[in-house]
This record gives structure tokens, C-alpha cells and sequence, in this order.
């Protein structure tokens, strides 16, 4: 299973330049790092590759097996995609529980294989809490949780630590080294060094031509 | 729950918070509709009420029936009494009955009312059966429309008190629908005209009951009374059903038109008002339906949430305005009248399962029209507007 950009193009509307033009990369199995400085595209391409974001040109190709619909499609991002944004996006009316609960229905999938991720991340006892209540830290890890409850065979993450001590982060790690379901592609938009050791397949974006 | 009670849960949790944080808006759609509602079904109502009396009149009024009233002066009333025994009217031939009865300036009274009209009849009157003296000849009748049947048949021994002291025998009648319409009183005495001379040659008002000839059409005998009545430079008012059916294809006429532009205008207010409100809620809105539909939830599915809820309220409006309408308005108009009954011909009761239908098509109209200024931004990518 992979991910592959084909040629694909995207300017943001209104914007100047052009964030992508005729950017190609196939992103397989396993965990794929992105790295690089603040405002490259890091965001933007897992908005791409979740369909969330459409591309100018070009075409995002998902070669999972069975797929539920094409890139973008509302049966792509619900059966699919597990999303952690950098902002996290936590449904502030529900519970961390039901945070999680409600994106396993939507996928489809069993409440019961949803919620021990909340223990493999140690918010277990915070389950019945809102998220304002939380810490960033469980914030982050609550996010991570409702991502993976929807077992997708593609994970991205948006800066996953971000301003999270070692505790926290070494959890996150942790999980994401050891616990991530076979054949999931995932890709990790990061510019903290700690998570570099997850993956050989790093995307540097530093080095990355300035695009025209 | 499942996925399809979920979103929907957590989508009618947060409307109620927002709601509650910002009650003016479920008010103001609440309000519209409401003031809308009443609005329109009052004005439904008076027309059908209006519509409802008509049909009553024209019920009772029969349709080839013409009435002629004429008021004679003082001066004229001895010599028009005498003539009109020998000659009871000059259309009389273009007629199949043509009762002339003769109102006296004064009022009587009997054991059932103090003041009803006192009517001489020159002969008896083709469309009321009188009662009949032990011989057979007509007697003066008592004409009742509220007393029971049932004592009608054991008041023999009824008088009719034309002044004081001067009491007439009569017998009791029942009250025929030509009179009904004409005078519209509980009683009427209906008495031989020589027994009036005196008052009848005094002053006295003509009014006549005419049915014209099968071969003559109503609006004939009318136009041939006219004439006459202009050679003769009389002053007649002259009724009948043609007047009743005018009014009423006029009050159809007003009613199609008071629909369609209730309806239209209602549609176009509510969606103008709704959309705007909308359009402000939604701004605060876009981040949980992208949020929502970074997890796959489809457009359509939060765009029927929106017409759900504002359909809910919507209709919360309008059926308090039905309730208010049927309750309170008619209870206010009669405080306010000092009545213990409307005195305007006002009906929700008479408001038809049609005209309710066209208020709810066009509060349909107008939360679908609402809808649409949020379509572009239900279009945007989800991308774009999370953080």
C-alpha cells in the first residue's frame, strides 16, 4: 500500500506562489517523516494527501486495497483517514470518550477496539472529561487516540509534540513505534528532532528546490 | 448510538448551546414566522368569515328572490295606503308572487318581546303560512324564530300588544327566511293591514317580496323596477342574491390574490430574514462543519441539519401563531368591543386546510431560500478553514 502524489500542483486562493507545482513523491507503508522550516508545506501537503485540501493539478492516488472512495471523498475521510491536526480539533461539547467513540462509528468501526487506545496512551482515567479540561499534553495524545480508533490505513499527523515535554512525547513515540497497525501509512509533519529516529524514509523539505 | 444518530446528537447538543448563548436568534426566527402567522391567518380568516356570511345570506335569500324597500313620506302615506289596496304594484304581472307588506312606525310587543316590528299584509303573504281563525279565515300571527317549537303549540291565547291597551289575538308562525334576511329580530307581528289603518295612514314603510315570472330573469325585474321607479321618481332600494354573488366572487377574487401575495411575500421576508441570521451564525459555525467534515461527515448531511432546525423553529412560529390566532385574538377583539362575541365576521374555524397548506408552502419556501447563502461555504474546502 502507498500513497503517491503525481504531478500534483497547489496554490492557496489568493496566494502569489504556488505552495506545490508538479510535486511528485510516493509515500509507503510505514512511518514517513516530513521535516522542515515553518510555512514549507508541510501542513499543506497532509491536507493534500487527505483530500481536504483539493489539488490545482495533478492527482493524489491512494493505492490501498478495497478503498472506500477516491482521495477527498467523504468515504475516504471517514473510513481512511486519521487526522491530527496541529491544532488538534477536538470536539469541544464531548467527551474525550465520545471524541473517540464518535470517529470509530463514523469509520465504521467497533467502539471496542476504539477505546483501549486511550489506555496504550495513558489518558484512560481522563475519558469521561472534555477536552478543555485537559493538558496539552492529553489534548494531544486524546487527538492522537481518536485518530487511530478509526483504524485508517493512512495516519497523518501535524506536528504531533509540538511544544509537548519529553514525558509526553515519549508516549506518543512510543505508540507510534510499536503500536501502529500493519500495512498504515503514515506520515508525520515534524520539525522536532525527537521523533527523527521513527523513520529512515524522512521527506526533508529543507532541501526541497524553492518551487517557481 | 450509531453513526447515524451520533453526529446528529452532537450536531442538536451544540445547536442548543448555541442557543442558549445567543437566544436572540432562535427568538427572532421564532418571531418572524409567528408574526407572519397571525398576520396571515387573520387575514385568511376575516376573508373566509366574510366568505362564510355571504353564503349564510345567500342561503336564506333565495336566488330569484327580489326584495323592494321603499320609505313613504307623511304627506303621501294616506293616499299610497288606499292605492296600494286596490293596486298592489305596477310589476306585479311580471311576477309569479308578489307579497306587498306595509311597516307601521311603531313597534309591538307580546309575552315574548317587548319591540318587534308590527307588519301589515294587504293579503296574506304567499311564503308564510298564518294561523287560521276557528272559520278558516287568516288570523294575525305571531312570527317567532327562538321559541321552541314545542311552545309554540300551547301558546294559543298570544296577543299582540300594538299600543298600550289595544291587544290583537294571534296565533303563532314560524319565521320564514325572506323575513329572517330582511329583518334579522327574534319576533315579528304580522297583522292584517286594516286592523293598521290608522298608523299605516300615517307613515308607513313598503316593502315587497317578489318572485319574478319563470320566463323573467332576476336582473330583468330589476332593471323594469328601476325604470319604473325613475318615471315615478321614487326612491327604492331594491335587494337580492345578484348582490350576494357579486360580493362573493369578489371576496374569491380578493382571497386568490390576499394568497398569492401573502404566501409569495411571506416566502421572500422569511427567507431574506432567515438567510441574513443564518448567514451570521454560520460564520460561527464553519469551523465545527469543517471540522465535521474532516471526518468524512458529507455536506448534505449538515445542510438538512440547518434546514431541520431551522425548519423547527420556523414551524414553532407559525403553530403559535395558529394557537394565538384561535385563542387569544378572538378574546381581545371582544374585550376590547366589549362584546361577548366577535362582531366582525372573523373565523380560524372557517381558515381552510388550504390556506394553512399555503402558509407552510411558503415557510418551506423560505427556510430552503434561507439555505442557500451557506452553500458556498459548505463548498470551501475543509482545508482551508481549520486551524
Amino acid at each position: 500500500m502507498n500513497l503517491d502524489f503525481l504531478q500534483v500542483s497547489y496554490r492557496y486562493p489568493g496566494g502569489k506562489e504556488p505552495v506545490f507545482n508538479s510535486f511528485s513523491q510516493s509515500f509507503s507503508e510505514g512511518v514517513n517523516l516530513l521535516k522542515g522550516y515553518s510555512g514549507c508545506g508541510k501542513s499543506t501537503l497532509l491536507r493534500l494527501a487527505s483530500g481536504l485540501l483539493p489539488a490545482d493539478k495533478g492527482e493524489i492516488r491512494a493505492n490501498f486495497p478495497d478503498l472506500a472512495g477516491e482521495v477527498g471523498s467523504a468515504a475516504f475521510l471517514r473510513r481512511e483517514v486519521g487526522f491530527v491536526f496541529q491544532q488538534l480539533n477536538l470536539l469541544p461539547l464531548a467527551s474525550i470518550r465520545r471524541n473517540i467513540t464518535l470517529a470509530a462509528q463514523l469509520a465504521g468501526r467497533s467502539e471496542d477496539n476504539a477505546l483501549p487506545w486511550l489506555e496504550r496512551l495513558g489518558i484512560s482515567e481522563l475519558a469521561d472529561q472534555k477536552p478543555t479540561k485537559l493538558s496539552g499534553g492529553q489534548q494531544q495524545r486524546a487527538a492522537l487516540a481518536r485518530a487511530l480508533a478509526k483504524s485508517p490505513r493512512l495516519l497523518l499527523l501535524d506536528e504531533p509534540t509540538s511544544g509537548l515535554d519529553d514525558a509526553n512525547t515519549e508516549i506518543i513515540k512510543s505508540v507510534l513505534a510499536h503500536d501502529l497497525p500493519e500495512g498504515i501509512v503514515c506520515i508525520i509533519a515534524t520539525h522536532d528532532a525527537r521523533l527523527l529516529s521513527l523513520s529512515h524514509d524522512i521527506l526533508d523539505f529543507d532541501s526541497r528546490l524553492p518551487v517557481a | 448510538m450509531t453513526s447515524l444518530t451520533s453526529i446528529p446528537a452532537y450536531l442538536w447538543r451544540n445547536t442548543l448551546r448555541r442557543w442558549l448563548e445567543n437566544p436572540a436568534s432562535p427568538a427572532t426566527k421564532f418571531l418572524v414566522p409567528f408574526l407572519f402567522g397571525v398576520l396571515a391567518l387573520m387575514v385568511f380568516g376575516l376573508l373566509r368569515g366574510i366568505e362564510a356570511e355571504l353564503k349564510e345570506q345567500l342561503a336564506r335569500a333565495e336566488l330569484r328572490t327580489l326584495s323592494v324597500n321603499e320609505f313613504v313620506q307623511t304627506d303621501e302615506a294616506e293616499s299610497r295606503y288606499y292605492s296600494a289596496l286596490e293596486n298592489p304594484s305596477p310589476w306585479a304581472a311580471w311576477c309569479e308572487t308578489a307579497d306587498l307588506l306595509l311597516q307601521a312606525p311603531l313597534s309591538g310587543s307580546s309575552r315574548y318581546f317587548d319591540r318587534m316590528p308590527v307588519i301589515g299584509y294587504i293579503t296574506p303573504p304567499s311564503f308564510v303560512e298564518l294561523p287560521e281563525t276557528a272559520a278558516g279565515e287568516p288570523r294575525p300571527a305571531l312570527i317567532l324564530s327562538s321559541v321552541p317549537f314545542s311552545e309554540k303549540i300551547i301558546a294559543e291565547g298570544d296577543y299582540i300588544e300594538v299600543v298600550e291597551d289595544y291587544r290583537i289575538p294571534a296565533g303563532l308562525a314560524d319565521m320564514p327566511k325572506q323575513l329572517t334576511a330582511m329583518f334579522q329580530t327574534d319576533g315579528i307581528a304580522l297583522i292584517p293591514a286594516e286592523m293598521l289603518e290608522l298608523p299605516l295612514t300615517r307613515a308607513h314603510s313598503r316593502l315587497q317580496i317578489l318572485t319574478p315570472r319563470i320566463d323573467v330573469p332576476t336582473q330583468r325585474l330589476e332593471s323594469l323596477i328601476r325604470l319604473h321607479a325613475n318615471a315615478e321618481s321614487r326612491d327604492l332600494r331594491i335587494y337580492s342574491a345578484l348582490d350576494i354573488i357579486k360580493q362573493l366572487d369578489q371576496i374569491t377574487r380578493r382571497q386568490e390574490l390576499a394568497r398569492v401575495l401573502l404566501g409569495l411575500g411571506i416566502a421572500v421576508i422569511l427567507s431574506l430574514i432567515l438567510g441574513s441570521l443564518s448567514l451570521l451564525e454560520f460564520r460561527q459555525e464553519l469551523y465545527l462543519f469543517a471540522l465535521l467534515r474532516s471526518f468524512g461527515v458529507r455536506r448534505m448531511n449538515l445542510l438538512v441539519h440547518y434546514l431541520l432546525e431551522t425548519t423547527l423553529v420556523t414551524f414553532s412560529g407559525a403553530l403559535a401563531a395558529v394557537w394565538v390566532t384561535r385563542q387569544l385574538i378572538p378574546y381581545l377583539i371582544s374585550r376590547q368591543v366589549g362584546a361577548t362575541k366577535l362582531t366582525v365576521p372573523f373565523s380560524i374555524d372557517a381558515v381552510s386546510p388550504e390556506d394553512f397548506m399555503i402558509l407552510g408552502i411558503a415557510l418551506i419556501a423560505g427556510v430552503v431560500l434561507s439555505a442557500l447563502p451557506l452553500i458556498p461555504g459548505l463548498r470551501k474546502p475543509a482545508g482551508l478553514m481549520l486551524p
